[in-house]
């Protein structure tokens, strides 16, 4: 595994996200800063509109067409790179798999001529060893008979097993970082428990980093080392996934796990009144205030930035307020 | 294969080909259709061994005079001639076998060649949707449409010239100069044709994650996006078979056929048409029934091959 003062795999400073549209630029990601070190899982956890696919779009160059990023400072392996060479990455030491494994494959082409695809761009495998290679690809990700489905079309797996071959072919140049975005929507709660236990599995194995998208919080708790959360294109609070899930700092934080499905609690759901503003609806100050029960006249006026308290960092001005509310008996 | 399961892709792929022989012989049409279709490629495909004479070789009938011999007549050399022959003595039969094969390798090379073309242009102008080079196509096609189809492939014969050309050391023969003149006219709205059905590919999911995959374009286009783009240039190349036929016997008809002595059905008809008016006015229909079965078995297998592929396009000549 990595050692604490190796450099980190990735460092992005200050990615920002435009989308052009109607004539004006709506700013979809401000000023995300993230760092994933070797064998880390990261997770941007946020609801539909956050911002969060459109971070992990930037970092793959796969923006829509109206879409451009920026960032201040971006370093690979401790090597300070422009846009153009982190594209160049993508396929070899940056692989992803995407929230639709049926669509992300081919539907006319057998798995394992797409999974030969792969070792054809991306590795220096000769020719003769590609069947070996795609057999193993396909055992390690744990596909049942893999030598005879390699003949197989998409269309005749089940959704988690589509999801495994997506998964196979991300691993077949051995990455350095797994870009998953959501890789579980759409799939059965079971299939889903599998497929995170494989990628937990296979980040070993592979000793490779995940840059987890995700909405669940159960997921992101079980997987993730880290977590960004990100909401109305603002990280609003980034920590180890033990301190953000036992002390969240942020109100929005606090609503997102309050909000949780608990067997335990009480009342069931308990949910953030108001929605995520719009790209073209975001108000001054902080950006949750006028969801947020905390607000006070400051929070309509100033941009809270990030504020570090220990091993977390948070975008509110009244986080001490917050806290003691919460914290205070315990 | 490939094709049929980008059409239907649920269940297994053998109850696919199952439902699709069954659809294709469930329709009688299409059946007889075909059947004209393989009885005309095995006359053209076989010609020079169940042709009973040479194409260019002339008899005289009995007596004397230069009118054609009649059906089911002795030439004076004492060869039997079952469809007689045309006003220069040659035996009608062979030269139409020999007419046959000449009309469908230039219909079907025509064909072949502006689907190969539409395939090709028609992705990259889909999968670069409103680019520049998107942009250019689109507007020659668009001046290419204003032009007749006809009128198109016959200024392009009467300038390249029906006895082919030299191009360096490499002569084209005359049946590839009519076919490329053909190709012309079909190529825009095929393209167009392959365009429309690579856009919606294009913005797929597993085109994004070959991109995403570092995947270069070109790779891409060939093999992520047109096996998924056949299927309607494919119905719409079948349709135009028969359309072609009918275009190569007509400009072979207007005189701008491969050059004498090579037969050619369009060339058959017209010499057989100056005795219309005449009491062997029969005589032109002879090749004209040749013609309408090619074109009729052509046409019928093309739309049945359309609506078993797919029941719900709806084909407009526009």
């Amino acid at each position: 595994m990595h050692t604490e003062d190796s450099a980190p795999l990735l460092e992005i400073e200050n990615l920002r996200v435009d989308y052009t549209a109607g004539g004006q630029k709506l700013r979809a990601v401000d000023g995300l800063s993230l760092t994933i070190n070797p064998g880390q899982t990261v997770a941007i956890l946020g609801e539909s509109g956050s911002g969060k696919s459109s971070t992990s779009m930037a970092i793959l160059n796969g923006l829509a067409s109206n879409g451009e990023w920026k960032a201040d400072r971006i370093a690979f392996k401790g090597e300070v790179l422009n846009r153009e060479q982190l594209t160049d990455l993508r396929g070899q030491e940056i692989t992803c798999i995407m929230q639709d494994p049926s669509g992300a494959l081919n539907p006319v082409q057998t798995i394992g001529n797409q999974i030969k695809r792969m070792l054809k761009y991306n590795t220096s495998l000769p020719r003769s060893q590609w069947d070996a290679r795609a057999t193993e690809l396909m055992q390690l990700v744990e596909i049942p008979d893999a030598s005879s489905r390699l003949g197989a079309y998409p269309h005749e797996f089940s959704g988690g097993m589509q999801q495994r071959v997506v998964l196979a072919m991300a691993l077949a140049s051995n990455p350095a970082l797994l870009v998953a975005d959501e890789p579980a929507t759409g799939l059965d709660v079971t299939v889903e428990a599998q497929v995170f236990a494989l990628l937990d599995r296979l980040k070993h194995e592979f000793d490779m980093s995940v840059l987890l998208v995700a909405h669940d919080l159960g997921v992101v708790a079980t997987s993730a080392d880290e977590v960004v959360v990100l909401y109305a294109g603002k990280v609003v609070e980034h920590g180890s996934v033990h301190s953000l899930f036992n002390q969240p700092r942020h109100p929005y934080t606090i609503g997102l796990i309050n909000c949780a499905r608990d067997l335990d609690r009480e009342n069931v759901l308990n949910p953030i009144p108001g929605r995520i503003p719009g790209l073209e609806e975001r108000p001054r100050g902080c950006v949750f205030h006028p969801r947020c029960s905390w607000k006070t006249d400051e929070c309509e006026l100033m941009d809270p930035g990030l504020i570090s308290i220990a091993d977390q960092r948070v975008a509110c001005i009244n986080y001490e307020d917050v806290s003691k509310s919460l914290y205070q008996d315990t | 294969m490939n094709l049929l399961l980008g059409l239907r892709r649920k269940g297994s792929i053998q109850s696919q080909k199952r439902t699709l022989w069954k659809r294709f012989f469930g329709d009688k049409l299409v059946v007889l259709g075909a059947v004209i279709v393989v009885g005309f490629l095995l006359i053209a495909l076989l010609g020079p061994y169940i042709a009973p004479y040479d194409y260019a070789e002339q008899f005289r009938p009995q007596g004397s005079g230069l009118l054609p011999l009649d059906v089911m007549s002795t030439a004076r050399t004492g060869e039997f001639l079952i469809l007689g022959s045309d006003a220069l003595g040659r035996d009608m039969l062979s030269r139409l076998i020999y007419g046959t094969r000449t009309t469908i390798v230039i219909a079907m090379s025509s064909v072949m060649v502006a689907s190969f073309l539409a395939i090709v242009v028609g992705s990259i102008a889909g999968y670069l949707e409103g680019s520049l080079f998107d942009e250019i196509i689109m507007r020659i096609i668009d001046a290419l449409l204003t032009f007749p189809g006809i009128l198109l492939a016959l200024i392009l014969v009467a300038a390249w010239g029906s006895q082919g050309i030299e191009i360096g050391t490499i002569t084209v023969p005359p049946e590839m100069t009519i076919a490329i003149a053909l190709a012309f006219t079909l190529t825009p709205r095929l393209t167009r044709t392959m365009r429309g059905s690579t856009i919606p590919q294009a913005h797929r999911a597993y085109i994004k994650a070959a991109q995403l995959m570092g995947m270069p374009a070109w790779r891409i286009v060939i093999f992520e996006l047109i096996p998924n783009c056949l299927t309607a240039v494919v119905i719409q190349a079948a349709t135009y078979l028969g359309l072609a036929v009918f275009t190569t016997a007509g400009l072979g008809f207007l005189g701008l056929g491969p050059p004498e002595p090579q037969p050619e059905l369009g060339k058959i008809l017209a010499r057989t048409q100056e005795y219309f008016l005449t009491q062997r006015f029969w005589h032109i229909f002879i090749p004209g029934f040749t013609v309408s079965m090619l074109v009729f078995g052509f046409s019928i297998l093309g739309d049945g091959i359309r609506n078993i592929l797919d029941p719900e396009y709806r084909f407009e000549e526009a």
